[in-house]
């Protein structure tokens, strides 16, 4: 008798929840948008209703999905929220919004191989979805599949005329593959598109400065870095455009300042020791290229200036050796090079991430061993020694 | 010559050597707070309410930026540094002669890419230095084919062309490379060109004439580019060096395109392996042995320039070799018996950044007056031209940012090159022809601005000659380059090579008080040749010194005189020969302005007649 009561009080709810549904005039969409705001604002049993009245209402349980989806998210429960949203992404109306936050839950997996196949579906239905092509892109860059980044990147420019990033992203991408004169426009469009955050604004100059530096350009570099903040990076900047510029004086004081705030920045820490060598402290630079290297070992560069050093001040056998070292790290280097060569067309290679790792690793680059063993380990989801692998170089790589 | 035309447009065509800084997630780069970005999971997706928005200039700026390629970057202001005048010599005076590459076949190989390059020879040994011009190639139903080399006989007063079948017999090579040196040391200057396929001896008859001694064997099949000759074992006999290049043919001739991805261009020779370079001691009789395996110099490496001198003035011949997207390769001689590959030791052979550049031309030459040989290698774009300062006992510092070089805009390539005192100041200068090795380049001219840069107080180098007027502000597809002095006014001029129109005769005008001495040297225990003689001119308080140099620039031959330029208040105390073998020669001091002939162990100096 209790049970029939319950039974019946549950088919009378239903019947007034969705009486009230099909009598009112509020829409999925409007419903699921207010559950957005609640979520938004930390009202989760609000929004818990909301699921439960939308995936009761008829032809409405999509959108309860969708916000299932979206809450689980939040919530960090990312596998029950895929599974969510894989219900959500059955009905057409919820399936772009679906599939898009389960495709950025993805790539926050690092998942890129399920990740982007979800996205170029996506877009396929919707070729002008912009947020899915700056997903996709971001995708790529992850994966090193540059050229793919930098064709999506154009067509995020093409749909979202006054934003920065793509262009930014563009920039930084061309940048490191050397294309310095095309990264320059990118770079000006970037910044005249930048919103006023000096942070932000300050970045952007730093890669540009740093386009034009390798494009020799000095002073308009000077000019650029002369426009951001007085932040380390720009200090540096402004020194290696005065160490060029032979205004020796003006780098010496930079380098101090940035030294004072950061004693071991590498590349102020070389500078320093070939303005000491200018002056006539070769012995001096000497001694500081050696400490430079007992902490960094791995520092192509300072091996370099310290085998100059040592053959100006005579000590053959010392600079021969130093040459030695500097030409083991260069063929690291050379390899470094060449496997992010064979990234840009070989774009699902999982195994070519996990050795960039590697050597990223012996390179010291740790944040770079992480970025790549991430994106091996998101290339190859089912395979465990891979998996392996590249937890552990992601786990090391954050212990120094 | 890297960065070019590779089966995949795009990144793939260019070298990846920053990468190191590529440590930002893209996600967070994209994700990065900004004023336009959607929330994440709004439902308004696919939605652009600004799709009608104007567009911005910045982004109007940046794609037009994108779409300008081919345009020369503008360099930044040049420095206040008065233009050394040279004109180019009229068509009267130097007739025309157009080296050519075929590239209007439309084949676009890379053999096109190279360019040819001539040689300044005495030929009748009348005084003046002629110019020996190498034709370059055609192609045809998919082969290589020959041109005429030419030559230009100096009158002293203009060239006259001479019909090559007069006095050349034809080569079946398409050539690049003249290499000239007495090889048989009968007094005239003989030559080796270099080909695809080969390298051909010419042996100068003393009649104003050549004829072909033959091919050298194990160069056969092998595609040459220069060649240095010098004596290398000691024996008094001149050797030769061969540089070659990369394994291209018709059968290994992958499509390759510009930056749009569907207009054919020249490759990369990143597509290609290396060839063995080849060292062939002479037997004083005429004939040769291969001893590039024996004597440690058989790279397989894509060699496009070479030099020849003695680095470590030890009275023997090393070797430095510029080598295209791979380490240059410096070579010491152990004595006449082999060579020690001393690259890593020397440092010489790579950028300051420590990775290999693209080397085309090379030199020799004591830039910094401390009496030891410096090296220089002209390079690709957004590679600085390398110059190394001998700090001793093999070791050289790459100094291209201390002493301006670096400073140079990024955009030339560089091709024919050479050390000389344009300006009689005492100290050397350089110049270097360019020009781009593709013909659609995507940021910087396929015909460039000749580089003329002046050697400030031996400690830096400026740029001049950008007066608009100056022919250094033409711009052509420069190769070879000479130097000699034409005209025996004691001013070194300049002899280019271009691709696919006239070679020229740049005249230095340059004017002042200083005055000159310039010196052909014969030797006599030593190869009669003597590649690794250094004359030393010892002044009141220092000396300056000039060193016989075997090969040299790109596929070309500067004059074998060694012209001292020397201040007005400079006073000669001595003159002194080292020759190579170690024995010295001291010469009364001569007259200024005045051109001589020094022979091992005379101590007179015998004048060449103007």
């Amino acid at each position: 008798m209790k049970r029939s009561r319950i039974v019946l009080f549950s088919v009378l709810l239903i019947l007034a929840v969705a009486l009230r549904l099909n009598s009112s005039t509020v829409l999925p969409s409007d419903r699921y948008a207010e559950g957005l705001r609640e979520l938004s604002e930390g009202r989760i049993d609000n929004v818990r209703q909301i699921i439960r009245q939308l995936r009761l209402g008829r032809g409405t349980a999509a959108w309860g999905d969708l916000l299932d989806g979206q809450r689980l998210n939040q919530q960090g429960r990312f596998e029950d929220a895929l599974i969510a949203l894989s219900g959500a992404g059955e009905d057409e109306q919820t399936r772009g919004v679906a599939w898009q936050t389960a495709a950025r839950i993805l790539l926050d997996l690092g998942r890129f191989s399920e990740a982007i196949p979800m996205l170029l579906q996506t877009l396929q239905w919707n070729p002008s979805a912009e947020e899915e092509r700056r997903l996709l892109a971001a995708a790529y860059y992850d994966i090193g599949a540059m050229e793919l980044a930098l064709d999506q990147l154009e067509e995020v420019t093409n749909l979202s005329r006054d934003d920065f990033r793509p262009f930014y992203m563009m920039a930084t991408i061309l940048s490191d593959y050397e294309q310095f004169e095309d990264a320059v426009p990118r770079y000006e469009a970037a910044l005249n598109l930048l919103p006023d955050r000096q942070d932000l604004r300050d970045e952007v100059i730093a890669g540009f400065c740093e386009c034009l530096i390798r494009l020799r350009r000095y002073e308009a570099a000077l000019r650029q870095a002369d426009s951001g903040s007085q932040r380390k990076e720009l200090q540096l900047i402004r020194a290696q455009c005065h160490f060029s510029l032979r205004r020796y004086d003006q780098a010496a004081t930079l380098i101090k300042a940035v030294l004072s705030e950061d004693p071991d920045q590498v590349t102020a820490l070389v500078m320093k020791s070939q303005l000491m060598d200018l002056n006539g402290e070769t012995a001096a630079a000497i001694e500081l290229l050696q400490q430079v290297l007992a902490d960094h070992p791995a520092e192509l560069e300072a091996h370099l200036r310290l085998a100059d050093l040592l053959a100006s001040s005579g000590r053959s056998e010392d600079a021969a050796a130093a040459r030695s070292r500097a030409d083991e790290w260069a063929a690291v280097h050379e390899q470094f090079t060449a496997l992010h060569q064979q990234l840009v067309s070989d774009t699902e290679n999982a195994e070519l991430r996990l050795q960039l790792a590697r050597l990223a690793y012996r390179m010291q680059r740790f944040e770079l061993a992480g970025t790549w063993a991430r994106a091996a380990a998101g290339m190859a989801a089912a395979d465990a020694e891979m998996q392996a692998e590249a937890a552990a170089l992601i786990t090391r790589g954050q212990l120094p | 010559m890297n960065g070019h035309g590779e089966p995949s447009a795009g990144l793939l065509r260019f070298p990846v050597l920053s990468l190191l800084r590529l440590n930002l997630a893209g996600l967070q780069l994209l994700i990065m707070c900004g004023c336009t970005q959607q929330p994440s999971g709004d439902s308004g997706i696919g939605g652009n309410e600004d799709a009608n928005r104007d567009i911005p200039a910045a982004v109007i700026a940046a794609r037009d930026g994108a779409k300008r390629g081919g345009e020369e970057t503008a360099p930044e202001s040049p420095a206040a540094v008065t233009a050394m005048p040279f004109e180019r010599l009229s068509a009267e005076l130097v007739p025309e002669v157009i080296p050519a590459n075929g590239s209007e076949r439309d084949y676009s190989t890379i053999l096109e890419s190279l360019g040819s390059g001539l040689a300044a020879i005495d030929v009748d040994r009348d005084g003046w230095d002629d110019l020996v011009i190498a034709g370059g190639g055609d192609f045809g139903n998919r082969s290589v084919l020959s041109r005429p080399i030419s030559l230009l006989r100096n009158r002293s007063d203009r060239f006259d062309l001479i019909a090559a079948a007069t006095v050349l017999p034809e080569t079946e090579l398409y050539h690049h490379g003249v290499s000239a040196a007495d090889l048989n040391s009968d007094g005239f200057t003989d030559f080796v060109l270099c080909g695809y396929g080969g390298a051909e001896v010419y042996l100068n008859a003393g009649d104003g004439t050549w004829y072909s001694a033959g091919r050298l064997a194990s160069c056969d099949g092998l595609w040459c580019v220069s060649a240095a000759s010098a004596d290398f074992s000691g024996d008094g006999a001149a050797d030769i060096f061969i540089a070659t290049y990369v394994d291209w043919s018709f059968e290994n001739d992958p499509p390759c395109y510009a930056e749009d991805g569907v207009t054919r261009d020249n490759c990369s020779p990143r597509l290609f392996n290396g060839q063995p370079d080849q060292l062939l001691l002479s037997d004083g009789q005429g004939g040769y042995r291969d001893a590039a395996d024996h004597w440690g110099v058989n790279s397989h490496s894509k060699a496009l320039g070479v030099v020849a001198a003695d680095l470590d003035l030890d009275g023997d011949v090393d070797l430095y070799v510029g080598n295209d997207v791979m380490t240059n390769h410096l070579y010491r001689n152990e004595e006449g018996r082999s060579f020690e590959d001393v690259t890593v030791r020397s440092g010489a052979g790579v950028s300051s950044r420590g990775t290999p550049d693209a080397s085309m031309g090379v030199d020799v030459c004591d830039f910094n007056g401390d009496g030891r040989p410096d090296l220089w290698s002209a390079n690709f774009e957004h590679e600085s031209f390398a110059i190394y300062r001998n700090q001793g006992d093999w070791l050289f510092r790459n100094v291209s940012e201390l002493t301006g070089v670096a400073s140079i805009p990024a955009l030339y390539v560089g091709w024919g090159t050479a050390f000389q005192d344009f300006d009689r100041d005492g100290d050397s200068d350089v110049v270097v022809a360019n020009g781009n090795v593709v013909k659609h380049p995507a940021h910087s001219a396929v015909r460039q601005r000749m580089l003329l840069l002046e050697n400030q107080n031996q400690t830096w180098f400026e740029e001049t000659g950008g007066d608009p007027r100056s022919p250094f502000s033409e711009s052509r597809e420069g190769r070879g380059l000479v130097v000699l002095d034409w005209n025996h006014d004691g001013r070194a001029d300049i002899g280019i090579s271009p691709v696919n129109t006239p070679v020229e005769l740049l005249e230095n005008r340059c004017s002042g008080e200083s005055n000159w001495l310039s010196f052909r040297l014969i030797g006599t225990a030593a190869s009669r040749h003597p590649v690794g003689a250094v004359v030393e001119l010892q002044l009141r308080k220092h000396s300056m010194t000039r060193q016989v140099k075997g090969g040299g620039s790109y596929a070309s031959t500067s004059s074998e005189l060694l012209l001292f330029g020397i201040p007005a208040d400079a006073e000669v105390q001595r003159l002194v020969v080292h020759w190579p073998g170690g024995t010295r020669t001291e010469f009364p001091v001569p007259e200024f302005n005045s051109i001589l002939t020094l022979i091992e162990g005379r101590a007179t100096a015998t004048a060449i007649p103007d």
